[in-house]
């Protein structure tokens, strides 16, 4: 299968007065066309500001180095101009709060217009286009002529996915795309996604959130971000019914199943918060917080490493070389 | 979160200190200020003691020159900016006192006493002030400093009253006004505690806004022959204008006065835009 | 043992007006009757538009209903006129609310609003200061926290969930009987929600604590409650234990169950449901979800089901008329 996406050792930080902030430390993964990724873990990990590199970078953003290759197109040496030029064409995005995105007083036409005008492309053209991908999507052709303000969460969260998709763009990258809205408009907006995958309007999907449950509904394949680094990958199914990272265990107890009161069984959450990356912990990043923990953990930082077909692990206790060093 | 925090700890002290904008304009003012309070002691003349000399040019004995009655215009100009900055000082304290007490009142209660103090600012809105005021300004007895500052003050509050009603009234309903209540904090306690000291830095703000009003405002009343006395900012150019300083060709009469004016009326106005760079969020460019 | 306290919402409504005049009028919560007693956690689930947070702000006393009233162990809480009769209400009944960073003057330290609740109700350990810091300390503790991680901090130096958990330690002191928390959990990390909500648990069982917890998580609303009541629209169309929301009765409750995404199952068959947008959909004469409902009747469009009782449960539906 064709790779959309390949990062490797890609980094990210953020420059601020006391130091850097390393929100993404040495992120490797690819993604192949028509896969839709879940990419997990708490608020604080890196995972907003990974992706939010890919498409915009502004400062104090900084790409301080690795390789990240959407197809052909080098993201990392991407010149401004070229970067305008693939936005939404080759690469889109919806935004975590893309329901404000949308100000008030422009119509949706004049949206499109914009979007016209920035490709080069005629409004006609972009007009009939977004009409066809509505009716796709369930969204009355009236909408065009409407303003944002007059549109429910649900039918704005669609129209912004239409916007975001009208050029059919090799990856789409939604950052919480359901967090705002409500449980019965969730299902639809995710079914969406779903199915603008298995139409082909969109090669491959990243869908950030912090919410496993929905990820499992439609994603082929999670990657669990801790700290700015990537800690574990795997096929959906295989991470949530057998978690291997002691993070992503605990993130996926976190989780209550329904039929589970709390006079039946007692649930834990994950307690602490992720550290301050500024000044990450040495060793394994999770060491503090770890339930697992070992004397190797705290000093040496575990490697990404394959485990049993496909599933990739960042932790010491599968790693056959443990013992060796410590 | 912990990450952002980090990120987020950048404090108005230090976007005050980077802000080039501030340091000129705070600069000039308190220049001004300086010029007001120790230029007096600096020549021996006061702004109406007769001097020999007829429209002099600048020279060492009169820096600015003497006007086409021989009055000293150093002298004129440092005692004006005494009094111009006075009348500017007392009308700016008026109308932010005014407009806080005011717009809190309205923003607290709300309802009819809300929907009366809304009106009135309306009014004020609409009719522009300076009108009401030179029509007050001509009947009144006598104009001295405190006068026309409380008469400029009275007349400007709406501005401070409009905001600081809009803050108080989000306040009133914010979260942590009513998580105070439930702490079992009574309304003026939480008034204290919670509202007056969110309120106060915006009170200064909008001093300082009004200040730069208000002296704009003073030295167009000046002008106009409003003045408090005879040798205020805006009298010196009234009187170089009514006298004919212009053909006569004494333009040190009204070029150095004229300059302070315009130095000081520019320079509080970058002071404002730069204090709301620093103070609004929204604005802040980093 | 604490004493045995009740609240009472009988024929609760809250009208907003909107638009110029007030003439556009939406009915936010909509003759809500219910009974709340201390000793048990009383879970109110709806999706946004619900009315669930309007009737919090209302029991908490912070927003005037429009007609029926809130008794408080027989008194309207809305009759009370005295500082002195609402600070004594307060001091039984407490409040969490959702954001914990808009909860807390960012102009004041964390732990000065602890104190000051703390002397506000108990002013007799303003005198004396190491009793007064034990108190807060182990109200902290009970929350998971130790006061030395808050000591002279500000709000926005703290994570969401340590935050939350101050709030909730606030609460506390008063010693209340009930403590209103609406969407406590949802503005904090998924990783720390189920924490939070055992704390509530905990509060209810080794304090006594009755928690009135608020939310649209429909798992979480299982696991944390020991009666649940489901709002749709401003009406309570479903009221039983837990139990009911792993077989509910109510067809929107049924659409609920359907669509929120859980972690042990995947979605298999398509919604028999419109996708209906809450804010967009009609209110008419009969029942509020007939728009919606795929099992509706004729009746259903005419005339407002009656709320019937299941044994169990009670469910505001014509489903289960008899007849």
């Amino acid at each position: 299968m064709e790779t959309i996406l390949e990062l490797e050792d890609y980094k990210v930080y953020y420059k601020t007065l006391s130091g850097y902030v390393r929100a993404v430390d040495g992120v490797s993964f690819t993604i192949k066309k028509g896969e839709i990724v879940g990419l997990i873990g708490e608020s604080g990990c890196g995972k907003s500001t990974l992706i939010m590199s890919l498409v915009i970078r502004k400062p104090p953003m900084i790409v301080m180095g690795g390789k990240a290759r959407l197809k052909s197109i080098d993201l990392v040496n991407i010149s401004e101009k070229e970067r305008r030029r693939i936005l939404l064409t080759k690469i889109s995005i919806i935004p975590q709060y893309a329901l404000d995105a949308l100000p008030t007083i422009k119509k949706i036409k004049t949206f499109l217009k914009d979007i016209a005008k920035d490709k080069g492309v005629p409004e006609e053209e972009v007009l009939e286009k977004f009409i066809e991908r509505a009716r796709i999507i369930g969204l009355p052709s009236e909408v065009v002529n409407m303003y944002p303000i007059e549109l429910s969460g649900g039918m704005r969260q669609r129209v912004v996915i239409t916007l975001a998709t009208i050029f059919s763009p090799d990856l789409l990258i939604a950052d919480e795309p359901t967090s705002a809205l409500d449980v019965t408009t969730q299902r639809h907006v995710l079914e969406l996604l779903a199915e603008l995958r298995d139409t082909g309007i969109i090669g491959s999907l990243i869908f950030v959130t912090h919410d496993i449950a929905s990820v499992r509904q439609i994603a082929d394949k999670i990657i669990v971000m801790y700290a700015g680094k990537v800690v574990e990958i795997g096929e959906t199914e295989d991470i949530v019914t057998d978690p291997k990272h002691p993070y992503t265990r605990k993130l996926i107890e976190a989780v209550p199943k329904l039929g589970i009161n709390y006079k039946k069984k007692r649930l834990s959450g994950l307690p602490g918060s992720p550290p301050s990356l500024l000044n990450p912990p040495p060793g394994c990043r999770f060491h503090p917080r770890c339930p697992l923990v070992m004397a190797t953990c705290k000093t040496r930082e575990p490697p990404l490493k394959p485990l049993n077909g496909t599933r990739l692990v960042a932790c010491w206790l599968y790693d056959q070389s443990k013992g060796e060093q410590s | 979160m912990s990450w952002l925090s980090d990120v987020r700890a950048s404090t108005t002290i230090r976007l005050l200190k980077k802000n080039a904008k501030f340091w000129t304009s705070f600069s000039i003012v308190v220049f001004i200020i300086v010029l007001g309070v120790i230029g007096p002691y600096l020549t021996p003349y006061g702004p109406r003691t007769p001097t020999s000399a007829l429209m002099s040019p600048p020279s060492m004995q009169h820096p600015f020159g003497t006007d086409y009655f021989g009055y000293d215009v150093f002298a004129e100009t440092v005692y004006g900016i005494r009094v111009s900055l006075s009348v500017g000082v007392i009308a700016a304290l008026i109308a932010t006192i005014i407009g806080v007490v005011l717009g809190m009142i309205a923003g607290l209660k709300g309802g009819l006493i809300d929907a009366a103090i809304d009106t009135v600012i309306n009014i004020l809105l609409a009719i522009p002030p300076i009108l009401i005021m030179i029509l007050i300004a001509v009947y009144m007895g006598k104009r001295g400093i405190i006068e026309m500052g409380l008469l400029v003050g009275s007349l400007s509050w709406h501005w401070t009253a409009r905001a600081i009603r809009s803050q108080v009234a989000s306040m009133k309903v914010s979260e942590y006004v009513s998580m105070s209540f439930l702490s079992g904090n009574s309304f003026i306690k939480v008034l204290f505690k919670d509202i007056l000291p969110n309120i106060a830095s915006y009170s200064l703000l909008a001093f300082v806004i009004q200040l730069s009003n208000a002296i704009m405002t003073i030295v167009t009343l000046e002008f106009l022959g409003f003045g408090a006395t005879e040798w205020s900012l805006g009298a010196i150019v009234q009187l170089a204008v009514l006298w004919g300083g212009i053909t006569l060709g004494i333009w040190w009469w009204f070029t150095f006065p004229g300059i302070i004016i315009i130095a000081l009326i520019t320079s509080l106005y970058i002071l404002v835009v730069s204090l709301e760079e620093v103070f609004n969020p929204r604005l802040r460019r980093e | 043992m604490r004493r045995q306290d009740t609240i009472v919402l009988r024929d609760l409504t809250k009208v907003f007006s909107l638009g110029l005049l007030g003439r556009k009028k939406i009915i936010a919560v909509d003759r809500v009757n219910l009974e709340i007693r201390s000793g048990e956690i009383l879970n109110i689930l709806g999706e946004s538009g619900s009315g669930k947070s309007t009737i919090a702000k209302m029991v908490l006393r912070l927003l005037r209903p429009t007609k029926g009233e809130i008794l408080f162990n027989n008194t309207n809480i809305w009759r009370m006129t005295k500082w002195k009769d609402i600070k004594e209400y307060y001091r039984r009944v407490q409040g969490v609310f959702q954001d914990p960073y808009s909860s807390f003057n960012p102009r004041r330290r964390v732990l000065d609003v602890l104190y000051d609740t703390l002397y506000n109700y108990f002013p007799e350990y303003r005198e004396d200061k190491v009793s007064a810091k034990k108190y807060i300390a182990e109200a902290l503790e009970s929350v998971g926290l130790n006061i030395n991680d808050i000591e002279g901090k500000y709000s926005h130096q703290l994570s969401g969930g340590q935050l939350q958990r101050a709030s909730i330690a606030r609460a506390l002191l008063p010693k209340p009987s009930f403590i209103v928390a609406d969407e406590p959990v949802s503005m904090v990390d998924a990783s720390t929600r189920i924490d939070i909500l055992n704390i509530f648990i905990d509060l209810k069982e080794e304090y006594g604590v009755s928690p009135i917890i608020i939310g649209h998580d429909y798992s979480l609303a299982y696991y944390a409650s020991d009666r649940i009541v489901v709002l749709y629209k401003g009406q309570i169309v479903e009221e039983g234990p837990p139990e009911v929301l792993e077989d509910p009765a109510h067809p929107y409750t049924r659409l609920l169950k359907e669509s929120v995404p859980l972690i042990d199952r995947k979605w298999s068959k398509k919604l028999e449901y419109s996708i209906g947008d809450i804010e967009v959909s009609r209110r008419g004469k009969g029942c509020i979800f007939a728009d919606r409902c795929p099992f509706k009747k004729p009746i259903c469009e005419q005339k407002e089901p009656p709320v019937i009782n299941l044994g169990k449960s009670k469910v505001k539906c014509w489903l289960y008329a008899s007849k």
